[in-house]
């Protein structure tokens, strides 16, 4: 997999790198965008492989790849607009754990949904967090977020969570409850609430009230797309109890 | 059930994995059926089947659609339609798709029906922008008790 970094932008030291990807109710790419646009994040590159689809996107008038790298201070934004093939995931992964390594990232944070039928008779979804190592998990439970305590994650972001647990990197993973096949911006909406309290940002979040059913009607065909590698990826495995400590 | 039913019931079982198939293939390639009618004016709701032991579920997401009187559901022929008017038009101006300049005012999804469901005794409810049908399968299986 490339990666491209336009005119050698530095990323300063003790960065966050967020990873939003179409997941479960696409709450990846739709949080990672909306606080691309609310912090009017800079454009530092983009990541592309042979084995992704010939597809190009185009955002006001002006061609760009579907993984893109964003910067702004200290955070540093990974979207895909493309759900990432099944053949992609692993050197995605270790193309974004050596990306975290040459930019001295402090902590990675992919951001999701958790599919869940109940959803339909919720307003507000609960965020939980997955942490991978004890630092993790204690700023997890310092700011009151539910731990991942039992079960498994699947899929690209199971893939970056191994290899930092494999390196020792700091990372913790925030999933949404969300809806499986619908775009789901109330589950996005969480998911920025969550990043504003853990990392001491301001983002608005009324904007993306509005905008919500626009973006349900606007996103219908790509969730259509994304939902068989959802599938795919084995996140029915989020709902699995593992064998173990039974 | 008749050889007739039992024959029908195979037949529906049989196009539905058809169905499937053809859904998966358009959904790899780029061929695929767009989602909007634009001589209609209506846009396909992305939907979701579920079945139980007793019972089919249909969701579909619905959003402008305010109201459940917005909303009708009928079943003609074995075949569930059903429309949701919008509370706007909605238009694609900037989208590269066949679509681009018409707008769209309303909801259409068309679902053709298992024979071991039961129509009548359809109920909906709509709930935070999603619908939910839910249809009673017949009752196929008696318990018999042991004398």
């Amino acid at each position: 997999m490339l990666i491209k970094i336009f005119n050698d932008e530095k990323i300063e030291k003790a960065s966050i790198m967020i990873i939003g990807v179409p997941d479960a109710g696409l709450v990846g790419a739709i949080a990672a965008s909306y606080i691309i646009k609310q912090l009017d994040m800079k454009e530092i590159g983009y990541m592309d492989s042979e084995k992704l689809p010939s597809a190009i996107v185009f955002h006001e008038g002006r061609p760009a790849m579907p993984i893109r790298i964003f910067k702004k201070n200290k955070i540093i934004v990974v979207i895909s607009e493309l759900p990432i093939p099944k053949e992609v995931i692993p050197e995605f992964s270790e193309e974004i754990i050596n990306l975290a390594y040459k930019n001295k990232v402090d902590r990675i944070i992919p951001i999701g949904g958790i599919a869940d039928q109940n959803r339909i008779n919720v307003d507000k979804p609960y965020v939980v967090g997955a942490g991978v190592n004890e630092e993790d998990r204690d700023f997890l439970k310092k700011n009151n977020i539910e731990i991942l305590e039992e079960g498994f994650l699947a899929g690209i972001y199971a893939s970056i969570v191994k290899k930092c647990y494999r390196d020792g990197l700091k990372c913790i993973v925030l999933l949404a409850q969300a809806h499986l096949g619908y775009p789901d911006p109330g589950a996005a909406l969480s998911i920025v609430e969550v990043l504003n309290k853990i990392l001491g940002l301001s983002i608005d979040i009324e904007p993306l009230k509005k905008e919500a059913e626009e973006l349900k009607v606007k996103l219908r065909e790509l969730m259509r797309r994304a939902l068989p590698s959802v599938r795919e990826s084995q996140r029915g495995y989020e709902h699995t109890v593992p064998v173990t400590y039974m | 059930m008749s050889e007739i039913d039992d024959f029908l019931e195979k037949f529906y079982r049989l196009r539905r994995k058809f169905d499937k198939i053809f859904e998966d293939l358009e959904s790899i390639f780029w061929f695929e059926k767009p989602m909007h009618d634009v001589s209609e004016r209506c846009l396909e709701p992305l939907s979701e089947i579920f079945e139980t032991e007793n019972e089919m579920i249909i969701r579909m997401d619905l959003p402008y659609v305010r109201g459940k009187n917005d909303i009708e559901i009928n079943v003609i022929n074995n075949v569930l339609i059903v429309t949701a008017r919008m509370e706007k038009r909605i238009s694609m101006s900037n989208a590269l798709s066949l679509c681009r300049g018409a707008y769209f005012s309303k909801f259409k999804k068309m679902i053709r029906l298992p024979l071991d469901v039961d129509p009548s005794k359809i109920r909906a409810k709509f709930q935070n922008g999603i619908l939910e049908i839910i249809i009673p399968k017949k009752i196929r299986r008696y318990r018999i008790d042991i004398e």
